[in-house]
C-alpha cells in the first residue's frame, strides 16, 4: 500500500507538485499518467524519497518513506538505465542481492527474458533493450509487496514487451501493488486496474481507464486523455 | 557497513577495469622511469617527477570522481532506491572510486622506480612522493565528489571542481608570491608554515622537498621548513591537516547526501 498525503514538492520558485492526495491500495496496478514535465517522475522519486517532498507525508505500507527500511518493500525498474559499464549483469544482481540482504536466484527470470547469453557481458556493451531487460530481473527479482516502474516497456522489442506485461499480471495476480507510469497507452489499458492522471503537479482524475474513455466519449484511452488534456486547458484558460 | 562494502567492491572492480584508470598508472610508471633513466640520477628525477605527482593526482582524481559521479546517475538511483542508508552508498561510492586512482597513483610510481632500481639511492623520499600521490589523490577524490554533489549540474559540477583544483594547484602559489613579496620586509616564516598547511598540494611539495638535496635552496624559509616539519611536533601537525583535508570534504559528503534531492 502506498499512501500519500497532501504532498508537495517546490524545487526553487517552481512548484511540481501540489498538495497531492494519492492512495494506491495493496493489489493494485496503478498507471501514472500525464504530459512530459507533469511531476510523474518527481512523484515516484518522492515514493522512492530520492526527493524530499517540501510538505506532505508518505507511507509505504504504514511506515513513512522517509526511513530506509521502507524500502524492503519496494523494487523499483528505472527508466533505460546506464549502471557500471565494466561490470556484467550476474555482478550487478549480486550485488542489489547483497543490498537486500536476500539471497536470490534470477535463474528462472534470466531465461524468461533470454538473458543467459549475455549475463557474463559488460554492461556497456549491451544494447539499450537487453539493459533495459537486466533492469526488469531487478525489478522482480526479491518477492517485494511493491513494485514501482518507470517506463518499463520502452525500448523493449514487442516478444520481450508481451512477455514483460504477462510477468506484470502474474506478480498482479500473486497480490502485489504495483505503480507504473507509461506512454504506451496499449500498456496501460491492457495491465492497469486504475489510472492516475497528473496534469501541472496535481492529480486530476484516479480511476478506472474505461471511465476516462465513458468521460471523454473516446473509443480508445489515448484519444480520452488527448481529448481530457484539451478539455483541461480550455477550462483552464476559462477560469 | 556490509552495504559499504558491497558497494565499494562493485565500483572498485568497475573503476579497475576501466581503460583510463589503467592508462593513468601507465603513464606514471612511464613517466617514472624515463625520467630517472634520462636524468641518470634517481634524486634529481625526483623534483620533475614530484611535480608530475603533485599536480596530476588531484587533476585525474578530480576529473575521474566528478565523471564518475555525473555518469552513474542511473547507478546512483538504483543503489538509493535499495534499503541502505544514503550515506553507505556515497561512502561505497567514495571509496570505489578514490582508493583505485590512488593506486593507481601508487603503484605507478613504485613499477616506475621498480623498473630502474639500480639506480635507486634511498627509499626515504620515494615513500614520501608514494605516500604524497595516494593522499592527495584521496584528497581531490574527497573534494570533487563534494563539489559534484553540491552542485546542480554536471556543467557546474565538473567546472567548480577544476576551479578549485586550479586554484590550491597554481593560483594559491601565486597568492602567497604576492603576499611575500609585499610582506618580505617582515619575519613570516611562521605565516609561510601555516599557509602551507592549509594547501595540501604545497604540503605536499615541502615535504618531499626537505627531504631532497635542493632543500638547500630553499635559503633561511627552508631552515624555519626543515626545523617545523623535520620534528615530531610538525610532522604530526602535518598528518593532521591532511587528515583533515580528507574528513572535511567526506562530512560534507555525508552531510549534503542526507539532504539533497536526486
Amino acid at each position: 500500500m502506498i499512501e500519500l498525503k497532501k504532498v508537495s514538492k517546490r524545487f526553487g520558485r517552481v512548484e511540481v507538485l501540489r498538495n497531492i492526495d494519492f492512495y494506491v491500495p495493496q493489489g493494485r496496478v496503478i498507471s501514472l499518467l500525464g504530459p512530459n514535465g507533469s511531476g510523474k517522475s518527481t512523484l515516484i522519486k518522492c515514493i522512492l524519497n530520492l526527493v524530499r517532498p517540501s510538505s506532505g507525508e508518505i507511507f509505504i505500507n504504514g511506515a513513512s518513506s522517509t526511513h530506509f527500511a521502507t524500502r524492503r518493500d519496494v523494487s523499483y525498474m528505472p527508466q533505460i538505465a546506464r549502471f557500471a559499464e565494466n561490470i556484467t549483469a550476474r555482478q550487478l544482481f549480486k550485488l542489489i542481492g547483497e543490498l537486500r540482504s536476500l539471497n536470490c536466484d534470477p535463474a528462472e527470470l534470466i531465461s524468461y527474458f533470454d538473458l543467459l547469453s549475455h549475463l557474463d557481458k559488460p554492461l556497456g556493451e549491451l544494447s539499450g533493450g537487453t539493459r533495459q531487460k537486466v533492469n526488469a530481473v531487478l525489478a522482480f527479482l526479491f518477492d517485494t509487496p511493491i513494485i514501482i516502474l518507470d517506463e518499463p516497456t520502452a525500448g523493449l522489442d514487442p516478444v520481450s514487451r508481451v512477455n514483460f506485461k504477462q510477468l506484470v499480471l502474474r506478480e498482479k495476480a500473486n497480490g502485489k501493488t504495483i505503480l507504473f507510469t507509461s506512454h504506451i497507452m496499449s500498456d496501460v489499458e491492457e495491465v492497469a486496474d486504475e489510472v492516475g492522471f497528473l496534469l501541472d503537479g496535481k492529480i486530476v482524475f484516479k480511476d478506472e481507464p474505461r471511465k476516462l474513455q465513458d468521460m471523454t466519449q473516446q473509443p480508445n484511452l489515448e484519444k480520452a486523455i488527448a481529448s481530457f488534456i484539451q478539455s483541461h486547458k480550455l477550462h483552464e484558460i476559462h477560469s | 557497513m556490509r552495504s559499504i562494502l558491497s558497494i565499494f567492491k562493485f565500483v572498485l572492480i568497475d573503476n579497475l577495469r576501466s581503460f583510463w584508470v589503467i592508462t593513468y598508472l601507465l603513464f606514471i610508471a612511464i613517466s617514472t622511469y624515463v625520467l630517472i633513466y634520462f636524468t641518470g640520477s634517481f634524486s634529481r628525477a625526483m623534483v620533475s617527477i614530484m611535480n608530475i605527482v603533485i599536480l596530476l593526482a588531484p587533476l585525474v582524481s578530480t576529473m575521474m570522481t566528478s565523471m564518475y559521479y555525473f555518469n552513474k546517475t542511473d547507478f546512483l538511483y538504483l543503489l538509493l532506491s535499495q534499503p541502505i542508508k544514503r550515506t553507505h552508498a556515497f561512502l561505497g561510492m567514495y571509496l570505489g572510486v578514490a582508493i583505485p586512482l590512488s593506486m593507481a597513483a601508487g603503484l605507478g610510481l613504485i613499477l616506475g622506480m621498480a623498473l630502474s632500481m639500480k639506480q635507486v639511492e634511498s627509499l626515504e623520499t620515494p615513500m614520501v612522493l608514494i605516500l604524497s600521490g595516494v593522499l592527495l589523490s584521496l584528497i581531490f577524490s574527497a573534494l570533487s565528489l563534494f563539489i559534484s554533489l553540491a552542485s546542480r549540474d554536471k556543467l557546474r559540477g565538473v567546472g567548480f571542481a577544476l576551479f578549485i583544483w586550479l586554484f590550491l594547484a597554481v593560483i594559491y602559489d601565486g597568492l602567497l608570491l604576492m603576499y611575500f613579496i609585499v610582506f618580505g620586509e617582515y619575519p613570516i616564516e611562521q605565516h609561510a608554515i601555516i599557509l602551507t598547511l592549509l594547501n595540501p598540494i604545497d604540503l605536499s611539495r615541502v615535504f618531499v622537498m626537505l627531504n631532497l638535496d635542493v632543500s638547500a635552496l630553499l635559503g633561511y624559509s627552508g631552515a624555519v621548513f626543515q626545523k617545523f616539519f623535520g620534528n615530531a611536533t610538525g610532522i604530526v601537525v602535518s598528518v593532521l591537516s591532511l587528515l583533515i583535508w580528507t574528513a572535511a570534504p567526506l562530512s560534507g559528503i555525508l552531510f549534503k547526501a542526507q539532504r539533497k534531492d536526486y
